[in-house]
């Protein structure tokens, strides 16, 4: 849906026009609680949809009158195309009679992004990015975020006396704690369900100035996802490159880059491999 | 002229090893951007409402109809 029909500039238009649209994630995953008044609202509504044996299931279009009445409902199986969804659209606007929303009720309405804070003291956060975009399995973009703590940023800092060309290697703590996201979008979206078989980051010291240091970054990994103890488990495997600045006087990161030179998803297929190209990059956010 | 030789060489090597890493650095910033910027994003241009009882209250103030995509896992990490 998402990366179907929900990315088709035609649904955008129709969506944005003429209904006040919503998402509700039913298990709530990597979110705050839904509040007891959702709870219930969201179970009316499945329940109503139920009784009035209109189609439904977890992942489902519905349409509710300004009532809260469900007008009509479509499962994802044909609402993720959009020559499905455009038509139950455009029936419900005529039907309906509706008139385009008021540019200002749109504004007022719509949600303003939340800003995330770090939960530890200096601490800063890394985005994952992942993709595959072969065809039959581009499920899009995943973005996800993982914390480093002050103490675990300055494991990227060379030692004191360090001189370009040195290495070092980081904590596998750390390697672990990033790679743990560097699975491809897939329906299995828990991070629990992944393991980390193997991960290791080495930076090198490029050059250092009184007012920065460069760093090179080089890393492989091997994660099994999902993750069950099966020889016909998911498996990634990548090799890293990448960047890091510091400011020298502060003993801060100013810049951290991780990119996948290569990256290969093999899932299994009536126990045959299956391999995917994939590609994932990681950034500090500044 | 052994020695102008050795300088040099070690300079072309220095230029040579300092446009490797300059090249490097340029080629990761071009890769990540180029991950980053996918057209199956569109979706967060919609102007969704922060909650269900948001846009409950909105499709009633506005006398509009509300649209619900339910669904699993987290739609805003692309895990869903």
């Amino acid at each position: 849906m998402r990366v179907s029909s929900l990315s088709d500039a035609r649904v955008i238009g129709l969506l944005t026009k003429y209904f006040v649209p919503a998402w509700v994630s039913r298990d709530a995953y990597q979110l705050e609680p839904r509040s007891e008044a959702e709870r219930a609202e969201l179970e009316r509504i499945d329940h109503e949809r139920s009784k009035r044996k209109l189609e439904g299931g977890t992942v489902c279009v519905f349409v509710l009158d300004a009532d809260g009445g469900v007008l009509a409902t479509q499962r994802v199986q044909r609402a993720y195309k959009p020559e499905n969804l455009i038509p139950f659209l455009e029936k419900i606007i005529a039907d309906k009679h509706l008139k385009p929303r008021a540019a200002e009720s749109i504004r007022a309405s719509t949600a303003v992004p939340a800003m995330v804070k770090p939960k530890t003291e200096d601490g800063r956060f890394v985005h994952v990015w992942t993709r595959c975009d072969q065809a039959g399995t581009n499920r899009g973009l995943s973005q996800d975020r993982v914390e480093l703590t002050a103490a675990e940023c300055q494991a990227f800092m060379p030692a004191a006396g360090a001189r370009p060309g040195d290495s070092w290697k980081l904590p596998d703590a750390i390697a672990r704690k990033l790679f743990q996201y560097c699975y491809p979008p897939l329906p299995h979206w828990k991070a629990a369900d992944c393991k980390v078989l193997a991960g290791t980051l080495k930076a090198t010291l490029i050059a250092a100035s009184a007012e920065e240091t460069r760093i090179k970054l080089e890393g492989e990994m091997k994660l099994s996802f999902p993750h069950t103890g099966k020889p016909t488990d998911g498996r990634i495997t990548a090799q890293f490159v990448g960047s890091a600045h510091a400011d020298a006087r502060k003993h801060t990161l100013t810049s951290l880059m991780l990119v996948s030179a290569q990256a290969e998803h093999v899932w299994f297929w009536q126990g045959k491999p299956q391999p995917i190209k994939m590609r994932i990059a990681l950034e500090l956010e500044p | 002229m052994k020695l102008r030789t050795s300088l040099v060489a070690l300079s072309v090597f220095a230029l040579a090893a300092a446009s490797a890493a300059e090249r490097d650095e340029t080629w990761i910033k071009q890769r990540v951007e180029q991950i980053k910027d996918s057209d199956t994003n569109a979706w967060r241009k919609i102007p969704w409402t922060a909650s269900l009882l948001a846009a409950r209250r909105a499709s009633e103030r506005e006398k509009q109809p509300l649209f619900l995509f339910t669904h699993d896992g987290n739609i805003e990490t692309g895990r869903c």
